[in-house]
């Protein structure tokens, strides 16, 4: 796919004055098609993407807009909490007083009916939302379904910092490969990283926040405790750092980020 | 494998199941579900019977509008005429004053609206908002001046001679107007008359703001306000004590207002009758949807007068008028529309309906 | 026209407005798409909850009333068969309205007209609904005009208040859906008083050019609202 033109802010009942001729068109979100009388029209108000392959067969149009309310859609990649069990299931909440979703305890790599993944009510998955259809419950799973494997979902480590971030951020994060954001984040620290679409971010520099373990290990071991602290609360303050970064990158322009990036981690 | 009968129903069940599709057909046919045609009003009839059996109701009147009945009645309430601009002298003392405020030179009805639906309860969202209309179109329209409600109470005063004998039949009642003792009057206020409107709605079978329209109008035609009169302070002076912080000593003087019985002595309630419009309701219809052009679009159906819950529920947009056919002119539009482009013809052909139709049942 | 708009002030909704036009001031806020309580479900498409809430008091009749007018303005201008079975929940506070500010209203003027409230909340509505991203047809808009005399272009107060009101002859509250910024069609009017066929067509065609150039300006609220929202992509 190539980028034909440079988006446009369109608003509801503008004219999306795309010539799509005979080719397949897939319309993304913001993009109606007016059963009645065909016509394509704009539904929020975004920045309006249309992309075409190079064999010119194939166009893909949808609005790229910021919105509070996350809303489930199939493929989609979120970090969801778990906050019950439900019969065979789990519901997970992908947002503050949202619609519980479920996931399947079934739906774990190498899982049986006997072999259960053990989670509690607290903790943070990251899944694939595999069922989106308006009537009926919204599903999410832990593996890749093509190839049974846990293809990098799964259980978060309770040492990763959760923060929430706007939806359009995240989706950029994610997908928009020249995103400088967290290439600039990288020549300052380690990193471990999982973008959400529902807008968490879950995030662990070194080895995380892991304040509880270390005052087990440092009753053990008193020489080496010292130095294990102080190496846990840098990755704390970094940790910490990076994610107040990546909060205050959704405020400013591009040119500021290596002001903002100096900001946040002039004290560590 | 087996096959799927094509299932039919009857036209009562469809227009049930699927009232979209029922009223789409019927319209195609040419036909209303209500078999009326398209620009066909239903009947409506005001009465205005005589409830003489009823006291408290000043002015009344009964609707038929096709199978719905209204029966509406208005009573009176009396409240202290206390704004300057409200007593009878308003326009040599300070008209200049307030005209230049915005003052508004009418005076409302409070309408309820109950319609009969089996059960008792809150009042319903349709209720409330009937009565607020009705409101709101008595305050604009201007119907009924300021000064129509407003009334100078009389004074009943006991004959002294024959107080010994009995106080019951010696009490009679001076009016300002009749009477030549103006020190008499000086002491009693102004009062203003307050309308309440009561309507009870049965068989409701379409929307209900004209025949409420056409009752409220036809018991204001035949509403009688009686004089008041205050007894004398000789007579009556009744005083309470008031109880405040413990202490006895206050007293409150009741005033007292009676409405007098006496019939010759009413006055019909003056209307500007030249206001007085007449409602009426259209669905428009558009037989092929998703036309956007702004050109004539002969698809456009106009039902006249809605009846039936599929003519309710699928006739996105609807269109009420009132039309004044004394000052030849429109009182009221209120216009929802859903999915379709109004044009101004259609436009045009429903004011022409509703000119008929005002003129047909005045 | 003076319309001062602050979108997404509040942050436990979806989307909200502030809106403040001539003295009317008020907040509109949207929620959904949400569950809704099971008799407010449709099968296949929103439901619409609609609570209006004054400046002064709790609601009666009269804010009834302008939540009906709204429902049957905003029911066709969501795309609702895009949110079966769920719930958008508007909520309109007035801030400020002709009754609350300061200066002398009589008594009978207060409990009055609703046109200018009307036409205050359907603009609100529109910046709000956009700000939660719910699916709109097209874009729409109203005003809020009083005639005095006569219905002629240079006759026509827009924005009135509550004093133009009640010594107006008519006043209309008319609201154009916009689409492709051209055409439009009209999706309420609300009109009272005394005016004539003709006239009315007139005003009609005023009010579309009214609605049109008020488009543009919501237009540029928006772009303005979109643009900080992206502000790291510049």
């Amino acid at each position: 796919m190539s980028e034909e033109d440079m988006p446009g802010i369109v608003i509801p009942g503008d004219d999306i004055n795309i010539n799509l001729g005979e080719s397949k068109t897939t319309a993304g979100p913001g993009i109606y098609k007016n059963p009645r009388n065909q016509e394509i029209i704009p539904t929020t108000a975004g920045y309006l993407n249309v992309r075409q392959n190079k064999a010119n067969t194939q166009n893909l149009i949808y609005i790229d807009s910021n919105s509070k309310r996350y809303i489930p859609q199939v493929n989609d990649l979120v970090i969801g909490i778990i906050t019950g069990v439900l019969g065979e299931s789990y519901k997970v909440q992908l947002q503050d007083h949202s619609t519980n979703l479920l996931l399947s305890m079934t739906a774990f790599p190498n899982a049986t009916k006997k072999n259960r993944p053990n989670l509690r009510v607290g903790q943070a998955v990251y899944a694939r939302v595999s069922q989106a259809d308006p009537n009926i419950d919204a599903e999410v799973e832990c593996f890749d379904a093509t190839t049974g494997k846990d293809g990098g979902f799964g259980l978060l480590d309770e040492s990763g910092y959760i923060f929430d971030v706007n939806l359009n951020f995240a989706r950029d994060l994610l997908f928009n490969q020249n995103s400088p954001f967290l290439e600039k984040l990288a020549t300052r620290c380690r990193f471990e990283i999982a973008i959400g679409m529902n807008g968490k971010i879950w995030l662990k520099c070194g080895d995380g926040v892991k304040a509880r373990e270390a005052d087990s290990s440092s009753t053990q071991e008193n020489a080496n405790g010292n130095t294990d602290k102080s190496a846990l609360i840098k990755n704390l303050k970094t940790t910490l750092a990076a994610a107040k970064y990546l909060t205050r990158c959704q405020s400013i322009s591009a040119d500021q980020v290596d002001e903002e990036l100096r900001a946040a981690f002039k004290s560590i | 494998m087996q096959e799927v009968d094509q299932i039919s129903f009857p036209p009562e069940v469809l227009s049930r199941i699927a009232p979209d599709l029922s009223l789409e057909r019927h319209l195609k046919l040419g036909l209303r579900p209500c078999l009326r045609s398209f620009s066909e009003f239903k009947p409506i009839a005001v009465s205005s019977p005589a409830l003489e059996d009823e006291p408290n109701l000043v002015g009344s009147s009964i609707v038929s509008h096709g199978q719905t009945k209204v029966i509406c009645g208005i009573s009176i309430g009396v409240v202290e005429a206390k704004n300057q601009s409200d007593t009878l002298n308003q326009n040599e003392t300070n008209s200049q004053d307030s005209k230049s405020d915005g003052e508004y030179d009418a005076e409302p009805v409070y309408p309820v609206v109950d319609i009969a639906r089996g059960r008792t309860g809150a009042p319903t969202e349709e209720e409330m908002i009937l009565s607020q209309r009705l409101y709101e179109w008595v305050l604009q329209s201007k119907i009924i001046p300021a000064s129509a409600l407003l009334t100078n109470p009389g004074v009943a005063i006991a004959n002294q001679t024959s107080s010994s004998q009995g106080s019951s039949a010696d009490v009679t009642i001076l009016y300002p107007e009749d009477s030549d003792m103006p020190d008499l009057f000086s002491r009693v206020k102004p009062y203003k008359f307050v309308l309440y409107v009561h309507l009870k709605v049965f068989g409701r079978s379409g929307p209900l703001f004209d025949p409420c329209h056409a009752a409220l109008i036809g018991a204001l035609k035949n509403t009688r306000l009686p004089r008041i009169y205050v007894p004398d302070s000789s007579i009556y002076s009744i005083k309470i004590p008031i109880r405040s912080r413990g202490n006895f000593g206050h007293r409150v003087k009741e005033t007292r207002i009676f409405i007098d019985e006496n019939q010759d002595l009413s006055n019909p309630l003056q209307l500007n009758k030249d206001n007085i419009g007449g409602a009426s309701n259209y669905g428009l219809y558009d037989l092929s949807p998703g036309s956007t052009s702004m050109d004539v679009d002969p698809n456009v159906i106009i039902l006249a007068d809605l009846e039936g819950d599929a003519e309710e529920a699928e006739c996105m947009s609807k269109l009420n008028l009132i039309y004044n056919p004394n000052k030849k002119s429109i009182n009221n539009i209120s216009y929802s529309g859903g999915g379709m482009v109004l044009t101004k013809d259609t436009l045009k052909q429903c004011f022409k309906l509703a000119k008929k139709r005002a003129e047909n049942t005045q | 026209m003076s319309l001062v708009v602050k979108s997404s002030l509040l942050n436990k909704v979806d989307g909200s407005a502030e809106v403040e036009i001539g003295r009317t001031k008020l907040v509109a806020s949207v929620s959904g798409p949400i569950e809704p309580r099971s008799r407010q479900e449709l099968p296949n498409s929103a439901s619409l909850e609609i609570i209006v809430r004054p400046a002064v008091g709790v609601s009666t009749t009269r804010e009834k009333l302008i939540e009906d007018k709204l429902r049957s303005l905003l029911q066709n201008v969501i795309i609702r068969h895009k949110y079966p079975r769920q719930l958008i929940q508007i909520v309109i506070q007035f801030l400020v309205t002709e009754d609350t500010n300061n200066y002398s209203i009589t008594e009978s003027q207060k409990q009055k007209l609703t046109s200018i409230e009307l036409n205050a909340a359907i603009n609100a509505c529109y910046f709000a609904l956009v700000d939660a991203n719910i699916a709109l047809y097209y874009s729409f808009s109203s005003v809020c005009i009083c005639a005095n005399s006569s219905i002629e272009e240079d006759n026509l107060k827009v924005n009135p208040d509550m004093k133009d009101l009640a010594v107006s002859r008519s006043h209309h509250v008319i609201s154009y859906g916009i689409t492709h910024s051209s055409s439009y069609n009209v999706l309420l009017i609300e009109s009272q008083g005394d005016f004539s066929e003709d006239e009315f067509l007139k005003l009609l065609d005023a009010s579309g050019d009214l609605c049109k150039s008020l488009h543009d300006e919501q237009r540029s609220h928006i772009e303005s609202k979109i643009k900080k929202e992206f502000i790291w992509k510049q």
